[in-house]
């Protein structure tokens, strides 16, 4: 209920012109309720590009979702008379494969394989970091020194591997996807909330929490995770290009989604075997993968510079 | 319930006896290598509905310590090794953990030193006000915001209907202190415990905060300042108590405590407060530092600085003595007559 709560808080900080702000007199016109959320919105809506690339992703994210409908073709069509068509060939707007299936389709729907598993790994990655993060630096003590012990353990295992074996023990369907990326990803957030519950601990208004008579989850949730949400969703911003770019990995090395469910790594690895008789097989779904990673990154980063303060001065 | 009636002895367990009876407090401290530091040690004292108790004392003295311990709030490393702090009829060291989160806040409330610190600076006034009136089941939702706003009215913030929108760093200095008050005394709590809230503060602002305070104090709030400041205290604190590493040295009647303070400790504060000091008497600091926790001087912890110890008299454990009906201090010649000035 609480993190209803504080979302809701976000929301009405965030997005919504304060409603009292109109009504104000001269006075008060400057205390205006442009709460961290709304301020950290103006830095970012300063960055042209920032700005731009959110855009894009939108578009990107729309397209994806929307691509049973804009797809020409189903992306496991074949049309045998046009094997390996260059672009333009007739009803085939980027060409089809070496199966006759149609390129443009197929780059759609990996859009929205990759899309749905770097969300939902990240999601996965964060909710278990929150917790982990939240629990062992506002607990501290045992539960801190065996969560963090646990933590460190992931960390020193190399993520790509762990993913590679959970692929192979779940199977290659998406949901086994958003499993080992999200569980690789985890821990390098875990520690950041860590750190950060360590050092917001230890401010006055927590304690001054507690001199109020609050609880400790309600501390935990509402003090002290708010605080700590701008660090994380630098972090997360960049967490998706990487989780989309994992995606394609494991794609490439022949662990994405299940064939013929289209991804962008499998599209590329079977691309490179065509190259010099059909390029255009590896071009039209390696130009989208570096548009959508670039796109996320610098949303990243303008996400980074709003909740930096020495954006500021800016 | 506790907001309607007026603040007074009947949360306290006998009717017109001390709002809060200390007695023999003793917080200790883990150091890093395992050692105990003694950071209060032995303090007793009692605060009375409707008047003001300063705790006075250089920073290290063990007075902030000391409330912590009281609301129990130490961190960590902190724990309270004996004595008893009655409130309300019970000994808040001896509650369960519930049952003191429901006493903050709601019948004990504290004010902090930094207002920029000490407030959440995600949350709006209104959650910062409300928040714990919820919490503690105290009104409704909707009687809440009305009380926040009343709080911030009589705290003395300009148009509180709006101002509870705001976020604490849309504030002023000044205003944000007061925004803090208005968070401790939304509850109408029975007692208040203000920690140096006029030290990081303007002088013009200073004596505004005291003044809401002393106000607060007319209508039946118990008062506890936590000061270094003895021109603070001089305001409107009627007891005064003096602590001097972990121990109180001096107890006494704010006026009579100034007028002719006993324990040369409490002397030297006097004579090395500036504003206090009149023009033809020249500042007298004390000399020294004082002492390390981790090394306390034996008996007296002040001998070693002290101009009129003898030794090794001085050496030896002194007990606070009873001198004059309201007045105790602990130094042996302070009960032999012996004069400061």
């Amino acid at each position: 209920m609480d993190v209803i709560a504080a979302a809701e808080g976000l929301h009405s900080t965030g997005l919504e012109p304060d409603a009292g702000a109109a009504g104000a007199g001269e006075t008060v016109a400057r205390a205006r309720a442009r709460g961290p959320w709304r301020k950290a919105w103006d830095r970012f809506k300063r960055n042209r590009l920032a700005l731009i690339s959110l855009v894009m992703c939108g578009v990107l994210v729309v397209v994806a979702f929307a691509a049973p409908w804009i797809a020409p073709h189903h992306y496991a069509d074949t049309d045998y008379e046009a094997l390996l068509a260059g672009a333009g060939a007739d009803g085939h707007l980027l060409g089809t494969d070496q199966l006759g299936r149609d390129i443009l389709s197929r780059t759609l729907y990996g859009l929205r394989t990759a899309l749905i598993v770097a969300f939902g790994a990240e999601l996965l990655a964060l909710l278990c970091a929150l917790v982990v993060g939240l629990a062992a630096g506002y607990r501290g003590g045992r539960a801190e020194q065996g969560l963090m012990a646990f933590t460190d353990v992931m960390y020193a295992f190399p993520s790509y591997l762990f993913a590679i074996v959970m692929v192979a023990v779940l199977g290659r369907s998406i949901f086994a996807l958003i499993v080992a990326i999200g569980i690789a990803g985890w821990v390098t957030q875990a520690r950041l909330v860590r750190a950060q519950v360590l050092s917001i601990k230890q401010r006055e208004y927590v304690e001054a929490a507690r001199a109020m008579g609050a609880s400790g989850p309600t501390i935990a949730v509402r003090y002290i995770l708010p605080n700590a949400i701008g660090p994380m969703l630098v972090t997360t911003s960049f967490a998706i290009p990487a989780a989309i770019a994992a995606e394609a990995g494991l794609g490439l090395l022949g662990l994405g989604v299940q064939p013929p469910t289209p991804s962008w790594g499998g599209m590329i690895s079977e691309g490179t075997r065509y190259l010099l008789s059909a390029p255009h097989m590896l071009l039209a779904p390696a130009c989208v993968f570096a548009l959508a990673l670039l796109a996320f990154t610098w949303v990243g980063d303008g996400v980074r510079d709003a909740f930096d303060p020495r954006g500021d001065r800016r | 319930m506790t907001m309607t009636q007026a603040p007074s002895g009947s949360s306290s367990g006998t009717p017109g006896g001390p709002l809060l009876r200390v007695r023999d407090l003793h917080t200790e401290f883990r150091s890093e290598d395992g050692a105990a530091l003694r950071a209060v040690d032995g303090v007793s004292f009692d605060v009375e509905p409707g008047r003001a108790l300063a705790i006075v004392g250089e920073s290290g003295s063990g007075k902030s310590v000391s409330m912590r311990s009281v609301l129990r709030l130490l961190p960590r490393t902190g724990r309270v090794t004996a004595g008893e702090v009655w409130f309300g009829g019970q000994d808040l060291l001896r509650l369960p953990e519930r049952q003191m989160r429901r006493i903050r806040g709601r019948d004990i409330g504290m004010v902090f030193q930094n207002a920029m610190e000490a407030m959440n600076p995600t949350l709006t006034l209104e959650r910062q006000l409300t928040e714990h009136l919820l919490w503690h089941g105290v009104c409704t939702k909707s009687e809440a915001r009305e009380r926040a706003v009343r709080a911030l009215g009589d705290v003395g913030i300009p148009e509180p209907e709006r101002r509870i929108r705001v976020y604490p760093f849309q504030l002023s200095g000044g205003m944000r202190q007061r925004a803090m008050i208005a968070m401790a005394i939304v509850t109408r709590p029975a007692l208040l415990i203000a920690d140096e809230p006029t030290t990081a503060v303007d002088v013009t602002i200073q004596r505004q905060i005291l003044d809401l305070l002393a106000g607060l104090k007319d209508q039946g709030t118990g008062i506890i300042m936590v000061t270094h400041d003895l021109g603070v205290a001089r305001y409107f604190c009627d007891d005064s108590v003096v602590m001097y590493a972990g121990r109180v040295v001096e107890r006494a009647p704010t006026r009579e405590l100034l007028s002719r303070p006993r324990h040369p400790y409490a002397a030297g504060l006097l004579g090395s407060s500036v504003e206090l000091g009149s023009r033809d008497r020249p500042l007298h600091p004390i000399p020294g530092n004082p002492p390390d926790l981790a090394s306390r001087p034996r008996g007296c912890p002040f001998h070693p600085r002290c101009d009129r110890a003898v030794l090794p008299r001085c050496q030896d454990e002194q007990e606070l003595i009873q001198i004059g009906g309201a007045r105790a201090v602990a130094c042996w010649r302070a009960e032999d007559g012996h004069d400061d000035q």
